[in-house]
């Protein structure tokens, strides 16, 4: 999910990808670049992302990767439920601001 | 092309197969070089380390389901028979020798056969293709068991016999059932003949099961180090089982580190025992390294 909602924002590659994660997870996710590659490989067979296009720089490949309209569907299918889940574990969480007092009537 | 470069490329092209890495290599050197510092001359031992799992967890997924059972069934059943093969070797070869003291080696061993009776009874496939082997082993053990006269070898051998016996039978549930009862039976049975044949009777020739055949069960601390390895064998089997890239990986390293620990660790605190040391760690070194080498051969052989 980490990977498609880098994706979302444009097309990246490989390294760009890795420091978008880093960054938006406040350098919590940091995957290594053997991981990175096999989620690239498994989203690609899946047809959720596409290689857009091959730049060569200082004699280097860097392929860019971008989001397939299946991807997309399937990033936002995802952010619902991860965002269903984290709203009902912060009410689980912190009862007492999600719940009004018995009682009292809120104007 | 810098020195780290030509170590990611070596590293590559070792873990990740030939077609990746023709298609994937220059793009993976890329992010790898990206991601390291400017002063870097080696690959980071985490990098490195992922490097060869994901690459071997490509080798298996390109090569199809059917190989990564085939490696799993590879480790199980060469490591039961190397290691049945091993028991059988020290038990026969201390019982030519004469030798009365118990030794932990061959009785810290019935885990693996234990460990191959469990498998087989929730996936009575899995041993079908290594069959022979565990055939060879069943005839080594039966052939030399009966020298091996102390009860604990005789009870530890027991073990040996039903596990591979059960592993042998592969029919229907019913069947194998039956096997385990009447060989456990004729097993136990034999055992407390003789135990008791020698408690009764002075013959010289069963005169050592008498001396001491409680002393494997007792623990000393180096003895922990003879439970690692079966532990760690039978852990890489089933880490194999489940994760055949990380369990592979895993043992290739731990394996040498555990043996030269052991090595020095017996080498300052068991004195004595030397020669039994270094017969058992060059035996499990032997079987340890085909079990892994099979496991590999398996895993990247291509369909």
């Amino acid at each position: 999910m980490s990977l498609l909602s880098s994706l979302a924002g444009g097309p990246r590659h490989g390294y760009g990808i890795l420091l978008d994660i880093k960054e938006v997870s406040s350098g919590r996710l940091n995957p290594p670049v053997g991981s990175l590659y096999r989620i690239i490989d498994a989203l690609c067979r899946d047809g959720l992302i596409e290689a857009e296009r091959t730049e060569v720089v200082d004699g280097r490949e860097r392929r860019y990767y971008q989001l397939t309209e299946e991807g997309r569907f399937a990033l936002a299918d995802a952010v619902t439920t991860v965002d269903l889940v984290a709203t009902k574990a912060r009410i689980r969480l912190n009862p007492h601001t999600h719940c009004r007092p018995e009682g009292k009537v809120f104007s | 092309m810098t020195p780290l470069e030509r170590k990611y490329w070596l590293l590559i092209s070792v873990a990740y197969p030939p077609e990746y890495v023709e298609t994937r290599g220059d793009e993976m050197i890329t992010t790898l070089l990206d991601t390291a510092d400017p002063d870097q001359k080696r690959p980071r031992f985490a990098d490195a380390f992922n490097l060869l799992r994901c690459g071997i967890a490509e080798r298996a997924r390109a090569n199809g389901e059917s190989t990564r059972r085939r490696a799993r069934t590879a480790v199980v059943g060469v490591s039961a028979f190397m290691l049945a093969l091993i028991t059988t070797a020290t038990v026969a070869a201390q019982a030519m020798l004469g030798t009365s003291q118990a030794v932990s080696v061959g009785f810290s061993l019935w885990l693996v056969p234990a460990t191959v009776v469990a498998l087989f009874a929730l996936r009575p496939d899995s041993l079908t293709p290594v069959r022979p082997f565990l055939a060879a082993g069943a005839v080594a053990a039966a052939a030399l068991g009966p020298e091996a006269i102390l009860i604990t070898r005789l009870l530890l051998l027991a073990v040996i016999w039903v596990g591979l016996a059960v592993a042998l039978t592969q029919s229907t549930t019913s069947r194998r059932h039956r096997w385990v009862v009447v060989l456990s039976g004729c097993l136990a049975g034999t055992s407390l003949g003789v135990w008791a044949g020698v408690r009764a009777s002075g013959l010289g020739i069963l005169r050592p099961i008498g001396t001491d055949w409680m002393a494997p069960l007792r623990f000393q601390l180096p003895d922990l180090f003879y439970w690692i390895w079966p532990a760690l064998l039978v852990g890489c089997a089933l880490v194999v089982w489940l994760r055949p890239a990380t369990g592979i990986v895993l043992a290739a390293m731990a394996v040498p580190v555990l043996l030269i620990t052991q090595s020095s660790s017996d080498g300052l605190m068991r004195t004595g025992s030397t020669l039994s040391n270094l017969g058992f760690v060059l035996a499990t070194v032997t079987g340890a390294t085909l079990c892994m080498t099979v496991a590999l051969l398996q895993t990247m052989r291509r369909t």
